[in-house]
């Protein structure tokens, strides 16, 4: 049933991030056309929409994200929090599928979304003959980073890396689900108290972040590795987010997956 | 074995009693009229077995299961709300009913479509409140469901569709089935009702068969009605 949720779901989120993506390439492709006008061309209308070009690039890269962020949490607000949840909690599938639905649909178009916006920066970058200037400069970092690490480490750590991006991702959504889970939990003020639940998780989470990174570095550094062996001190930094980053997770799933099936209150 | 079966339910909101002690049967093959004024309690025992509220204590189930996966998928639930999602249009309502009833007989649907002269393309977004209902009452029964839930299914409707959904649950549900009717409008359903539950401040003040009340109280059902529910002068 979870393939039949997440099929579901995707078409229902397809309908705004595909227009979306088409925005950016179109944005993307005016962008670079504009860019191979002479800024000193006489021609003023030209230097004007080059300049114009940009802002619109910009904006379309910013309102990528945006708008993949939004959507994901809105679904989740109207698909199961309002008069569709009647639908939705009376299939004949599992709280934890309905949740886990929505996750992994946000988590897909959240990584299409940075490769598309990726995508778009390097090909700017391209047209506008700026990666040519920067190769060098890539090389000799990565011949220094090959120099210092071995192969193992390079791949671990790129693991590491994309194992803390997704579980934040899956956290970052997870507190939003939370909040607008615990806030209609309640009968009057629901979305209110959804945004006081996500502020009140916010300022929860920067306390923590601020006091747990400090003792966290001094934690990992303290035995001298950090000046020894910048990989192994790199390593703990990586687990040691992971850790971090699963128990934010696990913590926003437990108090989410709870709401839904032991408080729903739809009105 | 019962379908639908309470036991000493109890459902509490934050002080209110909304549910007190309900003890009731639903047998296989009936259709019942769950009768009581707003605010009775009614939804919130449709709810509870739905799976949308837990109750506070005491027991719901469903052909002995708790409500859950397994029980939704024998359960035919049509809510007091209009639950579709504005943007789909009825062919991607088929698909999506289709893909997680498989109790779900899409031609049942396509032909009470046609019947009702609702286009197959029309968004949701593009009906009518009335039209809307309709959809969602279609959908509901063109499953082949063991239990009908129905919460106030002719509430918000003009007499011919109001009609027109009474024929259509009473040609549309087996012999096994059950239909559980939510209404306060008694006078429209009581000639398709077999038994009746009613239901008062939470708690049930009658659990009958229609034919028992009529001899044994030599009345209709909405006069029963009227002097169980009558106000104080």
């Amino acid at each position: 049933m979870l393939s039949k949720l997440l099929k579901h779901e995707f078409r229902a989120t397809a309908r705004v991030m595909l227009p979306v993506y088409v925005l950016l390439a179109v944005s993307t492709g005016l962008f670079c056309l504009s860019m191979r006008i002479d800024p000193t061309y006489e021609l003023r209308a030209l230097t004007v929409f080059r300049s114009l070009m940009g802002f619109i690039f910009g904006v379309t890269i910013i309102g990528t994200g945006i708008v993949t962020l939004a959507l994901m949490v809105y679904r989740f607000y109207k698909n199961y929090m309002t008069d569709e949840g009647y639908l939705m909690f009376t299939l004949p599938v599992s709280t934890t599928q309905l949740l886990w639905s929505k996750l992994i649909v946000a988590l897909v178009w959240s990584i299409v979304t940075a490769l598309a916006v990726m995508a778009a920066a390097l090909l700017t970058m391209v047209s506008e003959g700026i990666l040519g200037g920067l190769l060098p400069d890539l090389r000799t970092i990565w011949s220094y980073l090959l120099s210092q690490l071995t192969t193992g480490q390079l791949v671990s750590f790129g693991v590491e890396f994309m194992v803390l991006i997704i579980i934040s991702s899956l956290g970052s959504y997870l507190m939003f689900y939370a909040a607008i889970s615990l806030g209609h939990s309640f009968a009057n003020h629901k979305l209110l108290l959804s945004v006081v639940f996500y502020l009140a998780f916010s300022v929860g989470m920067q306390t923590i972040a601020s006091f747990g990174g400090v003792f966290g570095i001094i934690a990992i550094s303290e035995d001298g590795f950090f000046l020894d062996d910048p990989a192994i001190w790199v390593q703990r930094l990586a687990l040691g987010g992971i850790g971090v980053a699963l128990v934010i997770a696990v913590v926003f799933y437990v108090v989410t997956h709870l709401m839904l099936k032991k408080r729903l209150n739809l009105q | 074995m019962a379908l639908l079966e309470c036991r000493q339910l109890t459902k509490n909101y934050g002080g209110v009693l909304a549910l007190d002690r309900v003890d009731l049967t639903v047998e296989a093959g009936r259709i019942v009229g769950l009768l009581g004024p707003n605010g009775s309690g009614k939804t919130t025992l449709i709810k509870i077995a739905n799976g949308l509220l837990v109750p506070t204590s005491g027991t719901l189930t469903i052909a002995g299961m708790a409500p859950g996966p397994d029980t939704k998928a024998i359960v035919s639930y049509l809510p007091e709300r209009t639950y579709l999602s504005d943007w789909m249009n009825v062919v991607q309502l088929l698909d999506f009913f289709c893909d997680f009833y498989p109790d779900f007989d899409r031609s049942t649907a396509e032909h009470m479509l046609t019947a009702l002269e609702i286009s197959p393309r029309l968004r949701i977004k593009q009906m009518s409140k009335g039209t809307r209902e309709k959809v969602q009452l279609i959908l509901v029964m063109s499953r082949k469901a063991r239990l009908y839930l129905l919460d106030e299914p002719i509430g918000g409707v003009d007499p011919a569709t109001r009609d027109y959904i009474i024929r259509t649950i009473l040609t549309n549900y087996n012999e096994q089935a059950s239909v559980v009717i939510s209404t306060h409008l008694i006078a429209d359903v009581e000639n398709v009702l077999d038994d009746v539950i009613f239901i008062n401040k939470g708690r049930v003040a009658l659990q009958s068969s229609v034919d028992q009340i009529r001899e044994e109280k030599g009345c209709s059902v909405d006069e029963l009605f009227r002097e169980v529910f009558r106000y104080a002068e």
